[in-house]
């Protein structure tokens, strides 16, 4: 009878943990207020999320592969959890949420999957190759890179830099010092507070919506995107545009001064209001358009 | 690059401030080195920790940025003068530079193989010596040393990227290309441009992180 229990259990045992599972995850442990957590997954989801308890939540749907089983490492003052088995061919989407003591520094890579952080009020850091990242909150910092995915910031952070090759762009909220940069994607600034920023694409859009706070200083790169800024009637800035073959609209019929250069291309500069914010446009093809809304 | 990196050179990586021509040496040898990149990883673990000081003391990036530019522009304040800042050595190194520089890419240019090789032509010949061609000149080459040097790094790695992902890479890396060429180009017919020069340098900034991202994805998956 033992020995058939026994044998029961094995086979039970064996046939929990095919070669490639899927299971449900909850865990639950203790965690220091400002330790390092380091999230991976290579398809799927991670939501990360802070909150006012010392100690670290994970929960979800994952999928363990023959080389690699989902776990958590580490203890105290830094933690490492999730997958990166590189050598399935397509990985199954693992579906990871986690919840973390909200100042803690957070580290997090992904495959194709998604990334949504909130209310982590320590460091981040966060890189995909192909999966859409949004990160809200009020982090101390944030680094965010995905070749191919759109990247939402909106956040109230010291320094925000958003990198993508082709992914969309989008910031939002209160950021001192921003960079924004990509290659094809879109960059839209929208109703964000930026003391100084730097926008660059090589054909993707720069866009800002919003208002210009005084004394800012912001910087707008592109060899053939497109510039365009929806201001509020009452603004105060200065605007210094300079290009190669591109060229500037305003419709605020503010006097524009150009200058055109010995062989060719031409800077243009003009002043809304009393002055007090500094924007540079510099494109080699790209259109600038400064709208009132 | 067999050695490790030395302090000053893993700081500037850390802080992303490494010198172009240095950047690529640096990227090829953390993609072999598990000491460097942890050494990096403890920096800007500090990096961090020191950004949460109050702000009151921290320097706006652009003041060190400008501090910086100063102690470069004013050899006054480097007293203890580097031996290879030596003029007749610095033209000797400009003139191996010239050369080696010349040999890589016309070594990568006949190698088809692997994402972005080849796309950028080679920096236009000047013919003039005034100083603001030769600083283009300079610039031009030493982008492309780091571009080269990341080049190689993907290329040895780059089968662990998805096809999509290579696909996806070349198409915008071409765009740079297109993009760099018309600039320089350009810039070619009127090098004292000042806008021109910085599109140069922001087309060959886009392409490096371009290169060090699919570089840095490429490691993490091999």
């Amino acid at each position: 009878m033992t020995g058939r229990l026994i044998g029961t259990i094995a086979l039970l045992a064996a046939t929990a943990q095919p070669a490639t599972a899927q299971r449900e995850i909850a865990e639950r442990f203790a965690a220091v207020a400002d330790g390092y957590v380091r999230v991976q997954n290579i398809a799927g989801s991670v939501k990360v999320i802070g909150w006012d308890r010392d100690s670290i939540a994970v929960s979800g749907t994952v999928y363990d592969t023959p080389a690699e089983r989902f776990e958590v490492q580490g203890g105290d003052g830094a933690v490492k959890l999730g997958l990166w088995d590189t050598s399935v061919e397509r990985a199954e989407p693992s579906h990871i949420e986690v919840r973390l003591p909200a100042r803690s520094r957070v580290w997090i890579r992904t495959g194709s999957a998604a990334i949504h952080v909130s209310n982590v009020t320590g460091g981040l850091d966060v890189n995909s190759v192909g999966g859409d990242i949004e990160v809200r909150g009020e982090p101390r910092e944030v680094f965010v890179e995905s070749m191919t995915g759109r990247v939402t910031l909106d956040v109230r952070t010291a320094v925000g830099r958003a990198k993508t090759v082709t992914g969309a762009i989008l910031m939002r909220g209160a950021i001192a010092d921003a960079t924004a940069t990509s290659v094809s994607g879109n960059v839209l600034i929208e109703d964000a507070t930026i003391e100084r920023g730097s926008f660059e694409s090589v054909d993707g859009e720069l866009r800002f919506v919003g208002q210009l706070r005084r004394g800012s200083s912001l910087d707008f790169v592109t060899h053939a995107g497109a510039v365009e800024f929806l201001l509020p009637a009452a603004t105060d800035a200065e605007f210094r545009f300079s290009t190669y073959e591109g060229g500037l609209r305003s419709e605020f019929g503010a006097q524009v001064r150009t200058t055109i250069s010995k062989i060719k291309g031409s800077e243009q500069s003009f002043i809304l209001g009393q002055g007090g914010a500094r924007v540079n446009i510099r494109t080699f093809r790209g259109r600038a358009i400064v709208r009132s809304r | 690059m067999k050695s490790h990196l030395d302090e000053q050179q893993l700081n500037d990586c850390a802080d992303d401030t490494l010198d172009p021509a240095d950047r690529g040496r640096a990227e090829a040898h953390l993609a072999a080195c598990d000491a460097c990149r942890a050494a990096i990883d403890r920096l800007r673990q500090l990096r961090s920790e020191l950004a949460s000081l109050p702000r009151s003391i921290t320097p706006p990036p652009h003041v060190l940025m400008g501090v910086r530019a100063m102690a470069l522009a004013a050899p006054a304040l480097h007293p203890e003068r580097r031996w290879y800042t030596r003029p007749p050595l610095l033209a000797a190194a400009a003139v191996l530079l010239v050369v080696i520089s010349s040999a890589t890419t016309a070594l990568l240019l006949r190698q088809p193989s692997g994402v972005g090789t080849g796309a950028t032509a080679p920096p236009p010949t000047l013919s003039t010596g005034s100083a603001g061609l030769v600083a283009v000149h300079a610039m031009e080459r030493s982008y492309e040393d780091a571009i080269a040097e990341v080049q190689r790094a993907l290329r040895e790695q780059q089968s662990s990227l998805a096809p999509e992902t290579l696909h996806v890479l070349q198409a915008n890396l071409d765009i740079v290309d297109r993009a760099l060429a018309e600039a320089r180009s350009a810039l070619r017919a009127d090098p004292g441009n000042d806008a021109l020069t910085a599109l140069v340098r922001s087309g060959y900034e886009r392409k490096l992180d371009v290169l060090r991202s699919a570089t840095s994805h490429a490691r993490a998956r091999s």
